[in-house]
C-alpha cells in the first residue's frame, strides 16, 4: 500500500460532480505535480485532502499511512503531519505570525506526545528556518498575512510547511501571481526539505514551477480524471502542446460526457476576486 | 467622617425630577412628595425637597465642604456647589430617559455610598501596580489611591521646560490660573448627577499642561488604584453577593425603584445593617497647547473585594497642532461600579485620538464627549470591551462635527461571552457648517454565548449636504474561510476559534502603540480568550 492511495474518488460540491473517479497513488519521498486546466478537479482535490467540509465525498476512498483519511477532521489531518500550502493564504488580522505558527507548532508536538515550547525555544528552533527563507523578525510580528504582497503571502506558506515539517504536503497553485524570483525562493525553499520521509502534491496549471521542482511523477487530469500519467518530461510535452489533446482523451475515457472542458479562463486564476473561491467553491471547481 | 446619616437608601424613587431634560411625560407640578426620608432637611442648595437619592449626598457634602475647599480657591467651592445643587435638584438618572434607557443602574441605586477615604497600599495593592507598570517606555506615573495621590508610588521624571505635570490639588494651589479656565468647562454637571458628584467631591486627580511646542516623548501614565478593603472605617465590610445578583435582573418598571434590594426589602429600614460602600471620584484635566503632543494612559483598577463606585472624569482641550492621545485601561474588581467620562474638544487643526479598553467592572459605563471645533481636524475614537459573567459595558460616544473639513474613525469592537450584556450607542452629528466632514464609526461584537446580549445604536444626524459619513454595526461569528486556514495547521475548533477572538480583539490593541502596554494587555485578552467559552462549531467531516 502506497503512502497516499486515492482510490476511485468521486467529489461534488453543491450536487455538482468535479472529481469523477480519480485514482492516485503515491509513495514516501515521491514528488507528484498534479497538472491540469481550470475547473479540472486539481484544487478540489488539494482541498479534499485538507480536509475542508465544503466538498462532499459521495464515493471512494482515501488511504493515508495505511488508515482511513476520511476518519480525520482537518485539524487531526494537519497533526498527523497532512499540509496544504493554500493558493489564497488567509488573512488573519490581530494575530502574530509568530503566535500563530508556534500554536500551530505546539498543538503537533502535544498530539505526538511532546511538550510545547515556550516563546524563547520556539524562537530559537524557527531561526535556521527563517533564514533559509529570508523570513525576517518583521515579517514575523505582523499580523498572519495581513499587508503581505503575493510572494510574502507564499512564501510565508512555505515557511510554515518548513516549520511544522510535514510528512505529506500539497502545494495548491502555490506557483500563481508569482515572479521569477519570488518563485525561486519559493522553489528553493521547497527543494531544501525534499526528503525520503516527506511527499509532495505539486498542483500547478503551468509546467514553469517545475523547472524549479522537479517532480519524480506528473500527472494531468481533466474533468475530475487523471487522464495521463508519466515523467518529468510529460510536464514539457504539455508545455508544448496544451491541455487541448488531453481534453480529447478525457471525452474519449468519458463516453457519456460529450462535453469538453471549456478552455481556462484567465481570470479565475489570477484575480483576487478568487479570494472567495474557498467560500464559495462552486466557483472553483465550475 | 461619619457614616450614620450617609444612608442612600431611601423610600421608592418616585416618577422623574423634573427637568427639561427629560422626556416630558410629568410635569414639575406632579412631583410626589415621597421625594426625600424621613429626616431630611431640605434642599440647602434650592431650599426645596431634594431629589430622589440625593440627600445622602447632601449630607456628605456638608460634612465635608469645609475639607474640599480648603484648596483655597475662592472659585473652586462655587463650582462645588453648584454641582451638588445639581444633583439636589435633579438627583439621578433612569430609565426613563433615552440616554439610560439600557443602562441597569437599579442595583447601583439600591445601595449607599459615601466618598471613599484614601489609603495605605497593601502588599497586594503594591503588586498590582507592578503588573500594570509601563516602566519599560520611561512612563512618568502618577498614582492615586481612591482618589488621592499616593506620593511614594509616584514617578514624575524630567518633563520638558513649562511642562507642568503634577497632582491637580496642587495645581489648585499652585496654578490656579491655569486650571480654573478649563475645570468643569467641558463636563457639565448639567448633563447628569455622577459627572456633578465627581466635580462636588473630587480630591485630586491629574493635572497635565502644556505650552506650545512641549513634545513629551514618554507617555504619562495615570494609575487610580481603587482599594476596598482597608475601606473599613466607615461602613465594614461589604455583602458582596446581594448587589451581585442584582446586576443581572433589570426590571424597566422598577428601574427607578432606588432603596428596594432586590429580595423586595426596603433597604432604609434596616439603616444599621446597610453597608455604606466606597464611592471614588477621580478628576483629570489635560491642556495641550499648540503643536503640543502628549500619550496620556489612564488606568483604573481595582484590588478584588467589595463593592464601589468610581465616577471618573476627565476634560482634554487640545490646541493647533497639537497631537494627543488618551488611552483608558478599565480594569476594575468586580465588584466595581465604573462611571466614566471622557471630554475633550479640538479648538484647533489637530489630532485628537482615543482608545478604551474596557475589561472589568460589575457595570461600566463610559462616555465620550468630543467637539471638533477647528477646520483640519483628525480624530479617532477606538474601543474594545470584553464582558462575561453577568457584566454590563456600555459605551456611548458622541462626536460634534462643528467646523468644516475634518476626519474622523470611529472602532469599537466587543466581545460578550456568559449572560453579559453590552451597549454601544454611537452618535455623530455633524453641524451645518462641518461641510467635507468625513466621519466613519463601526461597530462590531461578537458573542461568546447565547446567553449574552448587545444594543447597538449607531446615530448619525447631519446637518451639511457636502459630507461623507458612514457607519456599520455588525453582531457576528467568525469567519469560516480563517476557521478553515488555522485547523489545516493544526488548531483544533477550540483553539481556533480563541485566536480567531483573539486577534479580533488585538486589532484594536495594536493601534495603542505603546509597546509594554499592548504586550499587558495581549496577554489579558488571550487568558480572557482561553477561559471563555468557544462557540459549539460543526466539526469539518
Amino acid at each position: 500500500m502506497a503512502f497516499l492511495e486515492i482510490s476511485d474518488l468521486h467529489v461534488s460540491v453543491e450536487d455538482n460532480e468535479i472529481l469523477k473517479g480519480l485514482n492516485l497513488s503515491i509513495g514516501l519521498g515521491e514528488v507528484h505535480a498534479i497538472m491540469g486546466p481550470n475547473g479540472s478537479g486539481k484544487s478540489t482535490l488539494a482541498q479534499v485532502i485538507a480536509g475542508h467540509d465544503a466538498y462532499e465525498v459521495t464515493k471512494g476512498t482515501i488511504e493515508f499511512d495505511g488508515g482511513d483519511l476520511f476518519e480525520l477532521s482537518a485539524d487531526e489531518r494537519a497533526r498527523e503531519g497532512i499540509f496544504l500550502a493554500f493558493q489564497y493564504p488567509v488573512e488573519i488580522p490581530g494575530v502574530p505570525n509568530t503566535y500563530f505558527l508556534r500554536e500551530a507548532y505546539n498543538a503537533m508536538r502535544v498530539h505526538h506526545g511532546e511538550k510545547p515550547l515556550d516563546p524563547m525555544a520556539f524562537i530559537a528552533y524557527i531561526k535556521p528556518h527563517m533564514e533559509r527563507l529570508d523570513v525576517d523578525r518583521e515579517m514575523l510580528k505582523r499580523s498572519v498575512n495581513v499587508g503581505f504582497s503575493g510572494g510574502e503571502k507564499k512564501r510565508n506558506e512555505i515557511f510554515q510547511m518548513s516549520v511544522l515539517q510535514p510528512r505529506l504536503a500539497v502545494l495548491d497553485e502555490t506557483d500563481s501571481g508569482l515572479d521569477i524570483d519570488a518563485l525561486q525562493k519559493v522553489a528553493e525553499g521547497v527543494n531544501s526539505l525534499r526528503s525520503p520521509d516527506r511527499s509532495f502534491i505539486i498542483v500547478t496549471h503551468y509546467q514553469r514551477l517545475l523547472n524549479f521542482i522537479v517532480p519524480d511523477f506528473v500527472h494531468v487530469i481533466v474533468d475530475g480524471r487523471i487522464v495521463k500519467s508519466g515523467g518529468k518530461e510529460l510536464a514539457l510535452e504539455l508545455e508544448d502542446e496544451g491541455y487541448a489533446s488531453f481534453e480529447s482523451l478525457a471525452s474519449e475515457s468519458n463516453g457519456t460526457t460529450a462535453a469538453i472542458v471549456s478552455p481556462a479562463s484567465p481570470a479565475s486564476l489570477a484575480s483576487p476576486a478568487s479570494l472567495a473561491s474557498l467560500a464559495s467553491p462552486a466557483s472553483n471547481g465550475a | 467622617m461619619t457614616s450614620t446619616n450617609d444612608s442612600m437608601s431611601t423610600p421608592p424613587r418616585p416618577p422623574e425630577p423634573s427637568s427639561p431634560r427629560n422626556r416630558p411625560t410629568r410635569t414639575s407640578g406632579s412631583t410626589p412628595s415621597v421625594a426625600s426620608g424621613p429626616n431630611s432637611p431640605a434642599n440647602p442648595v434650592t431650599g426645596g425637597t431634594p431629589a430622589l437619592g440625593a440627600q445622602p449626598w447632601l449630607d456628605a457634602f456638608d460634612a465635608r465642604i469645609g475639607l474640599l475647599s480648603s484648596n483655597g480657591r475662592s472659585w473652586l467651592g462655587p463650582l462645588r456647589r453648584k454641582a451638588i445643587g445639581h444633583v439636589a435638584e435633579r438627583g439621578f438618572p433612569g430609565q426613563r430617559e433615552e440616554d439610560w434607557r439600557h443602562t441597569p443602574l437599579r442595583a447601583l441605586l439600591a445601595q449607599r455610598f459615601t466618598p471613599a477615604k484614601s489609603t495605605v497600599m497593601s502588599a497586594e495593592a503594591v503588586a498590582r501596580l507592578e503588573e500594570l507598570s509601563l516602566d519599560g517606555v520611561g512612563a512618568h506615573r502618577l498614582v492615586f489611591v481612591n482618589g488621592a495621590l499616593n506620593a511614594e508610588h509616584t514617578r514624575i521624571g524630567e518633563p520638558p521646560e513649562g511642562v507642568r505635570l503634577m497632582s491637580l490639588a496642587k495645581a489648585i494651589d499652585t496654578e490656579s490660573a491655569l486650571v480654573e479656565p478649563h475645570l468643569a468647562r467641558l463636563a457639565l454637571s448639567e448633563d447628569h448627577a455622577f459627572i456633578a458628584l465627581n466635580t462636588a467631591f473630587m480630591v485630586d486627580g491629574a493635572f497635565i499642561h502644556l505650552p506650545k511646542g512641549a513634545q513629551i516623548e514618554a507617555p504619562i501614565h495615570i494609575v487610580h488604584l481603587q482599594i476596598v478593603d482597608d475601606f473599613n472605617g466607615d461602613g465594614g465590610s461589604v455583602d458582596d453577593s446581594r448587589s451581585r445578583g442584582a446586576g443581572g435582573e433589570v426590571d424597566p418598571d422598577l428601574a427607578g425603584g432606588v432603596g428596594v434590594s432586590v429580595d423586595g426589602s426596603v433597604v432604609g429600614g434596616r439603616d444599621g445593617d446597610v453597608v455604606v460602600l466606597p464611592a471614588i471620584f477621580p478628576r483629570t484635566l489635560i491642556v495641550a497647547g499648540a503643536g503640543s503632543s502628549v500619550h496620556v494612559i489612564e488606568t483604573y483598577a481595582g484590588i478584588d473585594g467589595g463593592a464601589y463606585l468610581t465616577s471618573a472624569v476627565t476634560e482634554t482641550v487640545v490646541g493647533e497642532g497639537a497631537d494627543v492621545r488618551w488611552t483608558k485601561r478599565q480594569e476594575e474588581a468586580t465588584g466595581g461600579y465604573h462611571i466614566g467620562r471622557f471630554n475633550g474638544r479640538q479648538i484647533g487643526p489637530s489630532t485628537l485620538a482615543t482608545h478604551n479598553i474596557a475589561l472589568g467592572g460589575r457595570l461600566v459605563r463610559n462616555e465620550f464627549a468630543i467637539v471638533v471645533d477647528a477646520e483640519n481636524c483628525e480624530t479617532l475614537l477606538d474601543g474594545l470591551y470584553m464582558a462575561r459573567g453577568s457584566q454590563h459595558i456600555e459605551n456611548r460616544t458622541r462626536l460634534d462635527h462643528a467646523k468644516p473639513n475634518c476626519h474622523s474613525e470611529e472602532h469599537y469592537k466587543g466581545i460578550l461571552d456568559d449572560h453579559s450584556t453590552a451597549v454601544f450607542a454611537g452618535r455623530i452629528y455633524v453641524h451645518q457648517d462641518a461641510q467635507k466632514t468625513d466621519a466613519f464609526q463601526e461597530n462590531s461584537c461578537l458573542l461568546l454565548s447565547r446567553d449574552a446580549r448587545v444594543f447597538t445604536q449607531p446615530q448619525l444626524e447631519i446637518f451639511a449636504d457636502d459630507v461623507k459619513c458612514t457607519h456599520g454595526a455588525t453582531v457576528g461569528e467568525l469567519d469560516q474561510q480563517q476557521l478553515f486556514y488555522l485547523r489545516a495547521r493544526g488548531l483544533d475548533p477550540a483553539e481556533a476559534h480563541g485566536i480567531l477572538t483573539y486577534g479580533y480583539a488585538n486589532e484594536i490593541v495594536e493601534s495603542i502603540g505603546i509597546e509594554p502596554l499592548q504586550v499587558q494587555l495581549e496577554a489579558l485578552i488571550r487568558a480572557r480568550v482561553r477561559a471563555s467559552h468557544s462557540p459549539v462549531v460543526a466539526d469539518g467531516d
